[in-house]
């Protein structure tokens, strides 16, 4: 096997796997090393598993509200073990499909860890022992894990990262979660939904502190009226394990008992083992390697895009957005660059969360002149027939040309609705372009369209 | 049963209308068809017809009344019906939609655009109406018929809402601009932009034919508009449009030129000086007399002043009393400062010398740009001379500084290509316009001033006898 590469792409998650076949797609000779599992977090404790789990956490809660539906079932009862097992199935399928999709495109997939040694030059220790790489090109697309804070060391056992707790067999009968980010109120909401007790601690004043304060204040008051306990605006001083326990103290003193602690705090760049300072790739203050608009680093030949890189939230879409711009540009292709301001962010716990673009505060504190547009799914036909009345769309919308500056969706398929507003964001629609396009009825997207011509005063349902 | 009619918006982007000329008095009776009044908005006036029979028991608001559209404006009902109790509900609220109209418009635009996540909404019945089964909906109560409103009423309109954009969008939308796309941006077919980059290149007046676009399969995306400056330009920046704010000088220039354009009837007269004496006087002053300053703005304060003594017709002003002849020659010189203009007054101008009206031209030039001009500097002028010769005009009209008469605009001094005894030589040579008070002066007479002015201007050595 040749061991000189056009494209060498450390990492196989949402970020490396699609550099790694785009570059095969555009004509390169292409590895890709991944010590782990192909497709990374997102396809193995992340993205894909969770909402596995999180389907279970809907049935379930379909299920206890059956009698509304006038259906009558048994009490609902829960085989944790098998819920988690279904989760690790899809993850496998989509793995296998990762391995497939490299033969298909003829990556070279090299199992082991790597290391940067030299412009170009990359150490790979696999099972195999060493192996020197020579590439034109590297793309470190190692990603991020879960990131810790003294007197939070998460154990693995008890005070765990959602690593560990998304391959839990057992179900913990209570558990505080630190952080309400999405992965935060994600896990909350499925465990609870399983049966365990649930608080949800988060430092900011708010719940979901990136999206807009209205939807985030929604969610946190269904969360609140589902019976999870969330304190907002409440530091963690320390997690202790205690035999069998765990405590968390507050910042006020409070002590919290648990059986089990979720950290989900954010995330830390997986940078410090590449071999960086070696080369001289220039890292921000927090590890994340710094690159341009084309993901380049400080050396030439070497990028870095996804998690580990500083640029973009560490969301998997965002990683694959700035894999296909970094290769198409390596391979001599002209893309745009990736639009910062059409980046969906969603959250899956229910109601769920999507938005695109800026808060209403955002926008203020840019002093656009904006005008603002909501529409309930109380008031929407199909969320009234499916039971989901519960959210609304809220669009902020730039007086002058009627831009679409932000849409934010809480709501029961908010995830699967924001598409249309990332489409309109990156195809420069305005309002006027939505509002004059057929939504079919009755679906829940009318809601967007509500939302837009109400922003305009023009909404007839409303 | 009594029941308000409301202004019809009669234009779909109408916010405001106008009550040009009621077409029915208190009292008429009609049928369907008959116009009630005609409405007019900024574009148009239309007839606004009644589409039932009945009686016109009120007229609310007088013509030429300006009212926001669906203000009530008239009370219709049935002959003889006591409609007292509705008038005045109707009353009521025309006062109050004029108060809300009157207010500043951009808090009431703020309002509605983000009030309307404030209360619960409720299903309109439309939206239940179009789902079945959706019988956890609260379906919102019919609108009452109550006396002041009928289920046919329109909803108060969001007249207050300023509606930029979306009235921009009346040029058609997804039509290309007509004429020969292929020739001017290299591509066969629709210009292909998007919604954004159409909508900016409308506000800013860019063509978008000949953009090279940058988005995906080489569409104009907003960036490239913005890159783009107005046809044939490089990149342009348009700045925002600034506001000065009006100073009380600003606001009395206006005003007194506002009314001296507007009241008093002008004509101008322009003539022609010859000035070859006038540069050979002050050439051999500047060569004998280094030290004396004088410039030809005060040579021409001085013949104006004399030209005035000699001519009093043009020496005066209209008043109630009839025509004032000025016994004194105050000539007034306009002065450019950072607000506006002065027009300091150089009294008995015709019998000072001239070094004395260099020295107080300029003393009271400084005065002005510094801003320390005393009433008694610039009131009571006779006449006013204006020159923006040292700024190479050629030639301009000047506006009248009431009650004066006359003003002179002075031109630039030049050396022209003139015709003398059949040769063409080279002359220096001066206009000036002289704008007068037809109440005062009439053409003969400004006529004969300036001949008698040209005589000053021309012979130099006259003004020293």
């Amino acid at each position: 096997m040749s061991d000189s590469f056009d494209l060498l792409v450390i990492g196989g998650g949402p970020g490396g796997y699609p550099a790694a076949i785009r570059g095969a797609q555009l004509g390169l000779k292409v590895a890709c090393v991944e010590r782990d599992k192909l497709g990374g977090v997102c396809l193995n404790w992340g993205c894909i598993p969770s909402k596995a789990l999180l389907k279970t956490a809907e049935l379930a809660h379909a299920i206890r509200d059956a009698d509304r539906f006038g259906l009558s079932t048994g009490e609902l009862s829960i085989d944790y073990a098998k819920v988690v097992e279904r989760s690790r199935k899809v993850s496998r399928r989509f793995e296998k499909g990762v391995g497939s999709l490299f033969k298909k495109y003829g990556v070279t997939q090299i199992p082991g860890t790597a290391t940067l040694t030299g412009p170009g030059a990359v150490t790979v220790s696999g099972a195999d022992g060493e192996r020197q790489l020579t590439a034109r090109h590297v793309v470190l697309a190692t990603g991020a894990r879960a990131r810790s804070f003294p007197g939070i060391t998460p154990d693995g056992e008890r005070i765990l990262t959602y690593r560990e707790a998304i391959v839990l067999t057992e179900r913990p009968p209570s558990v505080v979660v630190l952080g309400a980010g999405a992965i935060g109120m994600e896990f909350a909401y499925f465990l609870h939904a399983m049966g365990s007790e649930v608080t949800v601690v988060e430092a900011q004043p708010e719940v979901l502190p990136l999206e807009d304060a209205e939807v985030a204040a929604e969610v946190r008051k269904a969360f609140t009226k589902s019976g999870i306990t969330v304190k907002v605006g409440t530091r963690v001083q320390e997690v202790t394990r205690e035999g069998d326990a765990c405590a968390v103290t507050l910042g006020d003193g409070t002590r919290l008992d648990a059986h089990t602690v979720l950290v989900a705090l954010g995330v830390t760049p997986n940078s410090d083992a590449l071999g960086l300072d070696a080369v001289g790739v220039r890292t921000d203050a927090r590890g994340f390697i710094e690159v341009d608009a084309s993901h380049r680093t400080s050396v030439t030949g070497v990028y870095a895009v996804g998690d580990v890189c500083n640029a973009g939230p560490a969301l998997a879409h965002v990683a694959t957005r700035q894999a296909h711009v970094c290769v198409e540009r390596i391979a001599g292709h002209t893309v745009p660059d990736v639009d910062p301001t059409a980046i969906p962010s969603c959250t899956y716990c229910q109601p769920q969360v999507a938005s695109v673009g800026m808060t209403e505060a955002a926008a203020k504190a840019a002093g656009k002149d904006v005008r603002i547009g909501r529409f309930p799914f109380v008031a929407n036909g199909r969320s009234q027939g499916s039971g989901h009345p519960e959210g609304f769309v809220k669009v902020v919308i730039d007086n002058r040309y009627g831009e679409i500056l932000g849409a934010h969706i809480v709501g029961a398929d908010a995830t699967e609705m924001v598409a249309e507003f990332v489409l309109a964001r990156s195809a420069e629609a305005t309002a006027e372009t939505l509002m004059t396009t057929m939504h079919a009825h009755p679906t829940a997207a009318e809601a967007m369209l509500e939302a837009v011509a109400k922003a305009s005063g023009e909404s007839v349902h409303i | 049963m009594a029941e308000i009619y409301r202004l019809p918006a009669v234009s779909p982007t109408m916010e405001l209308g106008t009550l040009v000329a009621w077409r029915l008095e208190e009292g008429d009776a009609f049928s369907s068809g008959a116009v009630i009044a005609e409405i007019g908005t900024d574009k148009a006036t239309v007839e606004a017809e009644l589409y039932e029979d009945g009686v016109l028991l009120a007229r609310l608001v007088a013509e030429d009344d300006e009212v926001p559209v669906n203000a009530p404006i008239a009370v219709l009902g049935a002959a003889g019906e006591d409609a007292g109790e509705l008038i005045a509900t109707a009353r009521a609220e025309l006062d109050a939609m004029r108060k809300k109209a009157a207010g500043d418009g951009a808090p009431a635009a703020a309002e509605a655009a983000t009030d309307d996540g404030g209360a619960e909404p409720e299903p309109s019945p439309a939206a239940a109406a179009s789902a079945p089964g959706a019988d956890e909906a609260k379906t919102s109560e019919a609108p009452t018929t109550s006396s002041a409103s009928r289920p046919s009423d329109p909803p108060p309109p969001q007249a207050s809402v300023t509606r930029t954009w979306h009235d921009q969008a009346l040029p058609p939308l997804f039509l290309d601009p007509p004429g020969d796309v292929r020739a001017a941006s290299g591509r066969p077919g629709r210009v292909l932009a998007s919604p954004l980059a159409r909508a900016i290149a409308r506000d800013k007046g860019i063509d978008l034919r000949g953009i090279d676009g940058t988005g995906p399969g080489g569409r104009i995306v907003r960036a490239d508009v913005e890159r783009q400056g107005r046809p044939g330009g490089a990149a342009v920046t348009v700045p925002d449009d600034t506001v000065v704010k009006l100073t009380p000088m600003r606001k009395t220039i206006a005003r007194r030129l506002l009314a001296s354009h507007t009241d008093i009837p002008t004509f101008f007269l322009t003539v022609t000086f010859d000035m070859d004496g006038m540069v050979a006087f002050r050439d051999g002053l500047k060569v004998h007399q280094p030290d004396l300053k004088v410039s030809y703005n005060d040579l021409m304060v001085k013949a104006v002043a004399k030209a005035l003594r000699a001519y009093p017709a043009a020496n005066a002003s209209w008043t109630d009393k009839g025509i004032v002849r000025h016994g004194r020659v105050d000539v007034g010189v306009a002065v450019a400062v950072d607000e506006g203009l002065l027009t300091p007054v150089i009294r008995n101008a015709d019998q000072l010398d001239l070094a004395t009206i260099g020295s107080t031209t300029r003393a009271l030039a400084a005065k002005a740009r510094d801003g320390k001009l005393m009433p008694e500097d610039y009131q009571g002028g006779t006449f006013t001379i204006s020159n923006l010769g040292m700024m190479d005009i050629e030639h301009f009209t000047a506006i009248l500084n009431p009650p004066e008469a006359g003003i002179l605009a002075v031109g630039a001094l030049a050396q022209v290509p003139v015709v003398s005894h059949g040769q063409l030589g080279i002359g220096w040579r001066m206009k000036a316009t002289m704008t007068c008070d037809h109440r005062v002066i009439d053409g003969a007479v400004g006529a004969g001033f300036l001949a008698v002015l040209r005589r000053y201007v021309e012979v130099p050595a006259l003004l020293f006898v």
